[in-house]
């Protein structure tokens, strides 16, 4: 799977997605999601996200990364990294940001150690949006996590759970992918052009970075 | 307690879930928090944001000629950070907010909410998009991806 992922010029994924909450009592309720991302390889990414509270998207055009509201019109951009990867990871200890679907873009880059993954094995069959799928456990430290990857010419990721284990409850994220590896892509699809009534605004650095520490 | 007691206990419930759509937003209003959640992504590294500010300030002045003057201002501004991992803006966040900042008489400097009051105006200073509501200025900015809101100074 993660060496096929790297060998697509482009994609668009529609999913859905539901994560737990813990409220302060130990009670968990689960939210829901709509994802959509659309890739282009040299030219860009950009993931939708709607939820019930908050309609956000980010726009990531190799040189730029920004994050807009279209519910609040706020928009904050900050320069990007030549990667995918490499942005994720500069953004998420800057700025706190975590994009939905990360994932996707760390495995099979060298960004991930092979060995961070404690143990897998192989379930069975799976069943996903009634597409077969090859149904994999895996654990690593604070998450253990569950692939179910399409049989046949296309070994793409059709559901990801994740399993949090540093957490007394144990919350649950669950995401249910659609693939299109034939995508419509605007070419500018990937540049954010402010609306005429968008507020900009700033990114909160990480506490540790506003007090100047690594 | 009997069976029928609990069954149409839950049934009232059940039946204000419906109606309501929104029990969990009005039964955290006052009363409940929020501890955690589930981790959207394997392999981005995860901190924690969980940050509790609580400013009181309390002033009692008494005169004991006959006349008690008490005055007492308690500001406590609440935020839960709960959009470090992509999880958007929270109506559990909002209950904690909004109940804990009820008791607010001014706003202090470099609080932060996650909600504004109503009627407020967006003013573009410098590039920078501040909200003006009454006299009380607010930044509004991103927080992970959350949309958070600081108090600042007037910004002209």
């Amino acid at each position: 799977m993660s060496a096929y992922l790297r060998t697509l010029d482009s994609f668009s994924i529609k999913a859905e997605a539901s994560a737990d909450a813990v409220l302060d009592d130990g009670q968990k309720v689960q939210f829901d999601w709509d994802l959509r991302v659309d890739y282009a390889k040299g030219k860009g990414l950009k993931v939708d996200r709607v939820s019930p509270f908050r309609h956000l998207t980010y726009f990531y055009d190799y040189k730029h990364l920004t994050l807009f509201s279209p519910d609040l019109l706020y928009y904050a951009s900050t320069k990007a990294q030549p990667t995918i990867a490499k942005t994720l990871d500069e953004v998420s200890a800057r700025y706190g940001i975590e994009m939905p679907l990360a994932d996707l873009f760390f495995w099979g880059t060298e960004r991930l150690p092979t060995d961070a993954i404690k143990s897998a094995m192989t379930i069975g069959p799976g069943r996903v949006h009634g597409d077969a799928c090859r149904h994999y456990a895996y654990r690593q430290a604070d998450v253990d996590f569950q692939l179910c990857i399409a049989e046949g010419d296309h070994p793409l990721p059709l559901k990801l759970v994740i399993t949090t284990t540093d957490q007394p409850e144990q919350p649950q994220y669950e995401v249910r992918m659609t693939w299109d590896l034939k995508p419509h892509i605007a070419p500018d699809e990937f540049t954010f052009k402010p609306p005429r009534d968008a507020l900009p605004v700033t990114f909160r650095p990480m506490p540790a970075v506003a007090a100047g520490k690594p | 307690m009997a069976l029928e007691t609990l069954r149409s206990t839950l049934l009232g419930i059940a039946a204000t879930a419906l109606v309501a759509g929104q029990v969990v937003y009005t039964d955290t209003a006052d009363a409940r928090g929020y501890r955690g959640h589930a981790r959207t992504n394997v392999n981005v590294n995860r901190n924690i944001n969980r940050n509790v500010n609580r400013n009181v300030n309390r002033n009692v002045n008494r005169n004991v000629n006959r006349n008690v003057n008490r005055n007492v201002n308690v500001n406590r501004n609440v935020h839960v950070g709960v959009d470090r991992h992509g999880w958007g803006y929270h109506p559990i966040a909002t209950g904690v907010a909004v109940g804990a900042t009820a008791a607010v008489t001014a706003a202090v400097i470099g609080s932060v909410v996650n909600t504004l009051p109503p009627s407020c105006t967006s003013v573009i200073v410098n590039g920078m998009t501040y909200q003006q509501c009454g006299s009380t200025w607010y930044q509004p900015q991103y927080a992970g991806s959350n949309v958070t809101y600081v108090v600042v100074n007037p910004p002209r």
